[in-house]
């Protein structure tokens, strides 16, 4: 840039002058209301070829990106215990203060530590996935690809060590709706909390989840809504 | 005098001194595992390792005493590297189970790593493997993995328990500590081990895995299990004690806590005997809670009688577990608002004195107490004379200001059967059963005020809870009396410096005493000295 044009601002001029055809504004409108008219009948009829993006919630359901947090569950070792050796490191890194973790001591001399008590209370959450950050032992997760669903009292909404240890991974609901051990009851023994079965033997998506015919066998991620 | 540098710092310090203390005392970091500096020297753990000009190895700053012209580097490359290599010698074998480690977080693995490592592990080998969690005896636990055998524990057990309890087995990597057969961990004075351990090898079973060394809050406190007085740390977690930790005073306690006194903080949350809301006796006996409200007309009906000019058969029970602003809010309200005739200062029954920190009496703050009421010339008619002037009918309502009493017998019961009680209690026992009225009092960790100890050594306790519930302490509990009998326009004493304040009107003893000011270490109340001794050896 040379010292005379620097500083400058280049203007460019539209011209607004309209010929016969834009004044007479019949040949826009009938080429506009073609457009519509495509789009009704080739969504009505055009099969693999539609336009619209609508999806028929809740009879289909969106299946969400990979890395969508969703419900937390506890992963579980082999004999079904959760793998967690309550070290509270995720409690630590909660930022809504919503894991409630009490250690017990276990005979086993190899774990020494488990969660006699393991609460997340929903409803507080910010979903953040600090926690699942910061576990060392990948115990627990939020893979599940549900949301924490809605209910009525504050108690249903903390979720005691039993209802997150029935929650399944995604791929888990996916392969069969169950493990192939049988998961531990959904039962808040103890917690005197009240009990309620949830997941409805899959997660989300697990009913054969809508693909929309434009995006089908593409990668899922957030390109895949952008259009 | 010798007379040295540490890093070009030049130190005039007493004969004797080690490095590392005239290091310590010029504010000179030298990192240490196995030192202690109220034990002795064991100079194992190499972590001190210093660089002294014209010595051809490095020196264990611990153990070497300083000469006269010596010149010390701790600063040096030299230093530096044998640092780093202490600790990758150290965690070799260490499992590095820091998320299920309670020291974690309180560890000096853990900060000297971050300080004087940070490198990965070269050690390609296997671990070696010991066992978790061993028991030593009721209070603690050992992880032999964890421990870098710096025999701190032992060297406890050897020198300042007297009782050589701990061992150290096998050399090498194999290297263990542990006990002798037959014979556990179970001195009174177990517990220290664990506090003075500096990695996790040894932890105390009742604070094992109970919550994270980070989410713990501190305040500087004094033990209330008996009249020693030991300074603490009183680690809280969401409003509850989790745990003491001693302070070193080198006049009281020297660092160290006798396991009754670490575990008397299970007192003030016992959930069997807590008062956490006003209790009244109803017509079959027992006690039911009531509300505020209630129990405010019930205190104004009960005490109202006794305002003012009366027959003189109201008798005030100040206990010996109240600070000492407490007895004197007490001790005003009776001087001011209501006509006492009977003081006694109650207590709770003696245990046995050792040698090393128990004293009989265990109450925190009898001396302040008597102190109290020698200030304002009332004479201490003691518990056994509060029962006397009871059975003989001198006293028919009685107030009393925490409930412990030393010896709850029968005789002791039926006098309180036949007087009315209105009690400020914290916690169940016989005498808060037999009252009429019974309102919560916060315990000591829940306010702030001082003890004097046996020694006459005033202490300052600092507030580490809220009070559970809203119960209240001592002087608001003076306060709320007063309120309620319609002294409120009067009274002045709501909080416990200005009760400190009235207390330094009535004794000689605190003209120099600032209660704001009192230092970490306490003060020492001179004119109580006498009393005092005379006091322990009657104890003893």
């Amino acid at each position: 840039m040379t010292e005379a044009t620097k500083g400058t601002i280049r203007i460019k001029k539209v011209s607004h002058d309209m010929d016969v055809q834009d004044r007479l504004f019949v040949p826009a409108i009938v080429s506009g209301l073609g457009a519509t008219v495509r789009h009704f009948f080739k969504n009505i009829f055009g099969g693999e070829a539609k336009y619209s993006m609508t999806i028929q919630y809740p009879d289909v359901k969106v299946e969400y990106p990979q890395r969508f947090r969703g419900q937390h569950r506890l992963v579980p070792r082999e004999d079904g215990a959760p793998r967690c050796v309550a070290c509270f490191m995720c409690q630590t890194a909660c930022p809504a203060r919503c894991i409630h973790i009490v250690a017990g001591e276990t005979e086993d001399d190899r774990i020494e530590k488990y969660p006699a008590v393991f609460e997340i209370d929903e409803l507080r959450c910010v979903m953040c996935g600090l926690c699942v950050e910061a576990c060392p032992c990948d115990a627990i997760r939020m893979d599940s690809g549900i949301h924490p669903k809605p209910v009525y009292t504050h108690e249903e909404g903390t979720f005691a060590k039993n209802n997150l240890l029935a929650v399944l991974g995604r791929e888990e609901a996916k392969a069969g709706g169950g493990r192939s051990k049988a998961a531990p009851p959904p039962t808040a023994a103890g917690t005197g909390r009240k009990v309620r079965e949830h997941g409805d033997g899959g997660a989300g998506g697990s009913a054969g989840g809508y693909e929309h015919p434009k995006t089908k066998g593409q990668p899922i991620g957030p390109n895949r809504y952008s259009h | 005098m010798p007379k040295l540098t540490i890093d070009g710092q030049e130190l005039d310090v007493a004969p004797g001194t080690s490095i590392i203390q005239a290091a310590t005392s010029a504010g000179i970091d030298i990192p240490f595992y196995c030192w202690h500096p109220r034990l002795s020297v064991a100079a194992n753990c190499r972590m001190c390792l210093v660089e002294v000009e014209k010595a051809p190895k490095l020196l264990p700053a611990c153990e070497v005493q300083v000469r006269d012209g010596m010149v010390v580097n701790t600063k040096s490359d030299k230093v530096l590297d044998a640092r780093k290599a202490v600790m990758e010698f150290m965690l070799v074998n260490h499992p590095i189970d820091c998320p299920i480690c309670d020291q974690a977080g309180e560890c000096k693995l853990q900060n000297y790593y971050m300080k004087h490592d940070q490198t990965g592990t070269r050690f390609d080998e296997t671990k070696v493997v010991k066992n978790k969690a061993v028991e030593l005896g009721p209070q603690v636990v050992l992880d032999e993995e964890r421990c870098i055998n710096c025999t701190r524990c032992v060297r406890f057990m050897e020198e300042v328990a007297k009782n050589p309890q701990l061992g150290q087995f096998d050399r090498g990597d194999r290297a263990v500590i542990g006990t002798f057969p037959g014979q556990p961990l179970d001195d009174p004075y177990s517990m220290n081990t664990v506090e003075i351990c500096p990695v996790g090898a040894l932890t105390s079973r009742d604070f094992r895995f109970k919550v994270r060394s980070w989410f713990l809050k501190h305040e500087e406190s004094v033990c209330a299990g008996c009249a020693r007085g030991c300074n603490i740390i009183v680690d809280h977690y969401e409003n509850e004690v989790q745990r003491y930790r001693s302070r070193d005073n080198a006049d009281v306690n020297q660092g160290w806590l006798c396991d009754d006194g670490r575990l008397s903080y299970k007192r003030i949350h016992d959930p069997d005997t807590q008062i956490t809301v006003p209790h009244e006796r109803a017509s079959d006996g027992r006690m039911v809670p009531i509300s505020w409200e209630q129990a405010k007309a019930r205190l104004a009906e009960l005490l109202g009688p006794h305002v003012g000019e009366t027959d003189g058969t109201l008798g005030l029970a100040l206990s010996a577990q109240l600070t000492t602003e407490g007895v004197t809010s007490f001790v005003e309200l009776a001087e001011r608002v209501l006509q006492v005739d009977t003081y006694a200062i109650i207590g709770r029954a003696d245990w046995s004195a050792d040698k090393l920190l128990k004293v009989a009496d265990r109450n925190p703050n009898r001396a302040g107490a008597e102190l109290v009421l020698e200030g304002y010339s009332i004479f201490d008619e003691g518990a056994g004379g509060l029962q006397k002037a009871m059975e003989k009918g001198e006293v028919k309502t009685l107030l009393f200001a925490g409930t412990d009493y030393p010896d709850a017998n029968e005789g002791w019961k039926a006098a309180l059967e036949k007087v009315t009680v209105v009690a400020w209690a914290s916690n169940w026992d016989d005498t808060a059963n037999a009252a009429n009225l019974v309102l919560p009092l916060a315990s000591f960790a829940e306010q702030d005020g001082t003890f004097v100890n046996f020694q006459g050594r005033m202490q300052r306790i600092k507030r580490a809870l809220k009070p559970v519930n809203g119960r209240k302490p001592a002087v608001e509990a003076a306060a709320y009396t007063a309120d309620v009998l319609g002294a409120a326009k009067d009274w002045n004493i709501r909080n416990w410096v200005s009760a400190f304040k009235e207390l330094k009107k009535h004794t000689n003893l605190l003209k120099d005493v600032q209660p704001l000011s009192l230092g970490p270490w306490g003060v020492l109340l001179e004119a109580e000295d006498d009393s005092a001794a005379a006091e322990e050896s009657a104890a003893s």
